[in-house]
């Protein structure tokens, strides 16, 4: 009797238990499993990294743009190498497209129709929004130009005075060679050479002459062998190869230029206002001021160098503006066409342009703002000069390696325009190479 | 139809016997308390200590299979690294630049260079795909042609155009751009090899233009890693005894690592749709399946291990812990033992005691040591002892002086009707010679007798009491020639009343042998009865010679003692006062009593206070007294 009142249970319980390690599959969680699985992002971005005060601008950007919208998740990335758009069609092979990402050439890309349109509102915020066919495919994001920076405690000390036309530039340099220092140096990260002083001859000797130049390069109807270009490459590569350039310049980095202009030995440099930043970053005096408080001349001014700024006249003397764009953003079609990215993108999109962030990208670039709100920024002196004589210039854009150039001629056109400013061959093959160059670069472009 | 009878089965029987036995087994409280204690204590232990076990059993399974996951997923963590650099290894080839010729597309797309060229430039970059990881056993690019560059470590060996021909178009995906991840086979397509690699393919793009390069492939690149990688991350974590590591892809549903070979998996490969992401392991046919995906891939690591494998790492802790658990009841079982045996040894004792004290042995005593209930018990077991023993020989006593007395007057009742025949011819002798004194005093003498032996009760009336002193006193006047009488002086609605017998003649004996015989003169002995507060008053007075003091302490002492007089001299006077004063008591109670008084010269006064037992009572009084 007893036995059995233990035993009954016992049996219960192992009938309980057999019943229960039946056939079934069990499923189990642990505690401290690690979930955190990575989600796609909200965006990815792509920009170009070739300057690294552009890298650490974009990145500051993006973390302040996380901060305020934590709810988008932002993936960023930049280039490694030294061809942006080779990258970027790299990334397209590789099936990463980006959502939204510097582009070089919006054109090229939306021809391959990879461009998403960007809404009226957003375009509005941008003077000149890049357009195709009604369509706002790409939004400059900061502009640039080319300018003479010159060393102000040397202008100052031998009483020279900015030039009012080309004649006068030359007759400076001559001054200048006379006094021992050297007048001008090239090369450099900017391209000064190969992008700044063809194109301000090409402005000067070409543009001015025949507005449409490019588009009629395009329809055939003019060619780099003209006269007009020519002589235009003629007064380039006698300015490039003449004594008033520091020797070998065009092989020097920019430290290398800025030490020379530190040490008084080149007077002036054709760049754009990132150098003068530059300039201020290697040698932070040269933002001392040459007066007292009390607005007196400093007696023992030992600073080396105050940068100074001129856009270049032509012969007539009128200021020659380039405006080229440093940056441009565009945003993939993939993107655009779903609306939780397009909402992120947009949101992306206006707060760059928002005046306290756009800001302290142009601060960091030292670029000109493109946006309709003028936006100005704490900066020297000079440097405020700079953004407000551009803002009320009148601006060209329509210079050789633009948008409408073709795509690949632009880096092809640098080639062959380094050679002519090394004087390693002669104005003749230069025009018939750049015109074979447009050639193969639309037939490229064509296919 | 026969009737059933429920008292009648040997069930009820059983029952029966089971009852009784349980009736008449005598259980020692000793016996029940240390079984309470086991029961409660040993039995709390064991609950307690499973409970223990079974929460701990159930943390370090849940501990284990989380070491295991995470054996999972650092494995996994291993391979996505091995994965993000193989990314980056594919992507080379978009990045890579011919010093002559630029980048691939625009190398292949060069109609000037010879297909040697080509091949050389392309194996070039090929082998710096090689040389960036040492498990990297071979890269190759097929292009959609068939042409085919490689390059290897060496030795090198020969293409099987064949059979990569094959293998590219099993694995071939047309549309993608991505990284395809390809499970541990033989490489067999490089002629006479044996090694075992799992490959990393990706469509090369053309990137002329952004348009090809998303729609155009110049060709697939494959990169055949060592299945070594994974054998050494794994041996380099640790697994559990008994543990199995297996690699699946999920989307094929084949193993795409089983270093296991020859054994049968397809188990796993079947219970593969249970292994969702929300979960970190399945229990399926007493195996346990701990996984993990690796990141961005179909690949799952999985780690299986047998359910007796798993519970065989902590069977040394439940070993132990049942090993405590045994040994602290045998502890507590011990200690028990000893507490009750000690706890229960004065109610051991007690119950000795009283088993002593049953048996008639009133001297035992229990011996009080503490100061708790028990000892509380034995206090009142040695008080009730000792008042039963005093009382016991209180009434014991009692008895004896009764039968003193009787037999006091039963020896003087020898031949009873020999002496009343022989008393009363010698009467009727004196009658014959006109004696009349000497007749007298044998009537005397004969109503004395009678009322010995005739009356053989306690209880007699005062009349008759009275009228025995008075034959006594027949006999006493005759022989000390009148110079005694008897006085009495009751009232006859008292003479009715009872009283024990024979309670007067012996003092009055004593009045006359004490007190009268040694005076001079003529003596009176008085005898007077009122009913005074409920009691009834006796006084027996004589005019003798009184008692000095000392003499009237000592006679007062001896009756107020519980022995007996033994002195020899006084002994028959002194039995017979104390006799009558012991007997008063015991059937009375301590407020019934006699009283001497006496004063030298002048006589005593022997005063009893009785109670007062009308006839009709009597019956119920003896009953009540006696």
């Amino acid at each position: 009797m007893r036995k059995a009142r233990i035993l009954l249970p016992a049996v219960v319980c192992l009938l309980c238990m057999t019943a229960c390690s039946g056939e079934k599959i069990e499923t189990g969680e642990l505690a401290e499993g690690d979930t955190q699985e990575s989600q796609a992002p909200d965006l990815t971005l792509f920009f170009s990294g070739e300057n690294t005060v552009w890298i650490s601008a974009i990145e500051d950007l993006c973390s302040a743009f996380s901060k305020e919208y934590p709810q988008y998740t932002l993936e960023v990335e930049y280039s490694s190498g030294d061809d942006y758009t080779e990258e970027l069609k790299a990334k397209e092979a590789l099936d990463e497209f980006p959502d939204i990402f510097e582009i070089e050439d919006p054109y090229m890309f939306e021809e391959a129709d990879m461009l998403g349109a960007v809404d009226g509102e957003i375009g509005e915020l941008v003077e000149q929004p890049i357009m195709d066919d009604g369509k706002i495919c790409a939004l400059p994001f900061y502009g640039t130009s080319y300018g003479i920076i010159y060393n102000q405690v040397i202008f100052k000390e031998y009483g020279l005075s900015v030039p009012n036309t080309y004649g006068e530039f030359l007759e400076l340099c001559g001054q200048l060679k006379n006094l021992g220092i050297t007048p001008l140096a090239v090369g450099g990260s900017e391209s000064s050479a190969d992008q700044g002083w063809i194109n301000y001859f090409f402005l000067k000797d070409v543009e001015t002459g025949r507005s449409t130049w490019i588009q009629d390069r395009i329809s055939g109807k003019v060619s780099f062998q003209d006269p007009e270009v020519t002589e235009a490459l003629t007064e380039f590569r006698d300015l490039m190869t003449g004594e008033y350039v520091l020797e070998d310049s065009i092989n020097m980095g920019d430290t290398q230029i800025i030490s020379y202009m530190i040490d008084q030995k080149v007077a002036m440099y054709y760049g754009t206002p990132a150098m003068l930043a530059k300039i201020w970053e290697a040698y932070p005096r040269a933002m001392d001021s040459d007066k007292t408080p009390l607005g007196e001349e400093l007696e023992n001014d030992t600073v080396q160098i105050r940068p100074g700024w001129f856009y270049m006249p032509d012969d007539s003397g009128t200021r020659i503006v380039m405006e080229q764009t440093g940056s441009i953003w565009a945003a993939s079609k993939a993107c655009m066409g779903i609306p939780t990215k397009k909402k992120a993108a947009d949101t992306f999109l206006k707060f760059c342009y928002r005046t306290e962030n756009y800001r302290k990208v142009l601060q960091a670039m030292n670029g000109m703002p493109v946006t309709n709100d003028g936006v100005l920024y704490a900066a020297p002196a000079v440097q405020q000069n700079v953004i407000i004589d551009y803002r009320y210039a009148d601006r060209i854009s329509r210079y050789l390696g633009n948008m409408e150039t073709p795509a690949s001629f632009r880096g092809d056109m640098q080639e062959t325009v380094h050679s002519l400013a090394s004087n390693t061959i002669e104005v003749g093959t230069a025009a018939r190479q750049l015109d074979e160059k447009w050639n193969e670069a639309e037939k490229e472009q064509a296919e | 139809m026969k009737k059933f009878d429920w008292k009648k089965t040997r069930l009820y029987k059983l029952k029966e016997w089971i009852d009784t036995q349980r009736r008449e087994r005598y259980i020692s409280l000793f016996t029940k308390s240390v079984a309470a204690m086991i029961v409660i204590g040993v039995l709390s232990l064991m609950l307690m200590g499973m409970a223990i076990y079974n929460a701990y059993q159930g943390s370090l399974q849940t501990l284990m299979l989380s070491n295991m996951y995470r054996t999972t997923l650092t494995i996994g963590r291993n391979i996505h690294s091995l994965l993000d650099e193989m990314e980056e290894n594919t992507t080379y080839l978009y990045s890579a630049q011919s010093e002559d010729y630029g980048y691939i597309y625009e190398l292949l797309a060069d109609s000037s260079v010879g297909s040697d060229k080509k091949t050389a430039e392309i194996n070039d970059m090929l082998r710096n795909i090689l040389y960036r990881n040492q498990y990297i056993d071979h890269v190759f690019l097929i292009f959609p042609d068939g042409e085919i560059c490689s390059a290897m470590r060496s030795p090198e060996r020969m293409v099987n155009t064949y059979v990569i021909g094959q293998w590219y178009e099993e694995t071939y995906t047309e549309h993608s751009r991505k990284m395809q991840l390809l499970p541990v086979h033989q490489a067999d397509y490089y002629m006479g090899t044996r090694e075992r690699d799992f490959t990393i393919s990706r469509n090369i793009m053309n990137t002329s233009t952004i348009e090809s390069a998303s729609g155009e492939i110049l060709g697939t690149l494959y990169i055949d890693i060592s299945q070594d990688f994974l054998d050494n991350i794994i041996h380099e974590t640790r697994l559990e005894d008994g543990s199995q590591i297996y690699i699946v892809d999920q989307k094929r549903r084949e193993f795409a690592y089983n270093p296991y070979e020859g054994q049968e998996e397809d188990d796993l490969l079947s219970f593969l749709e249970h292994m969702d992401g929300r979960y970190q392991y399945i229990k399926a046919e007493g195996d346990y399946y701990i996984y993990s995906e690796v990141p961005g891939t179909d690949w799952l690591v999985i780690e299986k291990i047998s359910s007796h494998h798993l519970e065989d790492s902590y069977q040394a802790i439940r070993n132990m812990t049942l090993l405590i658990i045994l040994g602290s009841a045998v502890v507590l079982i011990v200690v028990y033992y000893f507490y009750s045996k000690r706890s229960s040894q004065p109610i051991r004792n007690l119950a000795g005691a009283m088993e002593s004290i049953e048996q008639g042995n009133l001297d035992t005593r229990v011996a009080v040591r503490s100061n708790d209930e028990i000892s509380y018990l034995a206090r009142g077991l040695n008080q009730m002892t000792e008042n039963l023993q005093a009382h016991i020989k209180r009434v014991y006593i009692a008895e004896i002086r009764q039968r003193e007395a009787e037999i006091e007057a039963l020896k003087t009742q020898i031949q009873p009707h020999y002496l009343y025949n022989t008393l009363d011819v010698i009467r009727m002798m004196a009658v014959t010679h006109d004696d009349g004194e000497t007749a007298e005093m044998i009537d005397g003498l004969s109503g004395q007798l009678k009322y010995l032996m005739g009356r053989a009760k306690d209880m007699v009336s005062l009349r008759d009491e009275i009228e025995n002193v008075r034959n006594y006193f027949k006999i006493i006047r005759i022989r000390y020639e009148n110079r005694f009488s008897l006085e009495v002086n009751v009232g006859d609605d008292i003479m009715d009343l009872q009283v024990p017998q024979l309670i007067l003649q012996p003092v009055v004996e004593n009045a006359v042998k004490h007190g009268l015989k040694g005076k001079k003169g003529e003596g009176v002995v008085a005898i007077q009865a009122s009913v005074e507060q409920d009691a009834l008053e006796i006084t027996v007075m004589d005019n003798g010679t009184g008692m000095t003091p000392e003499r009237l302490e000592y006679v007062q002492q001896v009756l107020e003692s519980h022995e007996t007089e033994t002195h020899v001299k006084s002994r028959r006077a002194s039995i017979g006062i104390k006799n009558v004063y012991d007997r008063i008591r015991m059937i009375f109670g301590d407020q019934y009593h006699i009283q001497i008084s006496s004063f030298e010269g002048i006589g005593t006064i022997v005063k009893y206070r009785l109670p007062v037992i009308r006839p009709e009572e009597e019956t119920e009084q003896e009953d009540g007294h006696v």
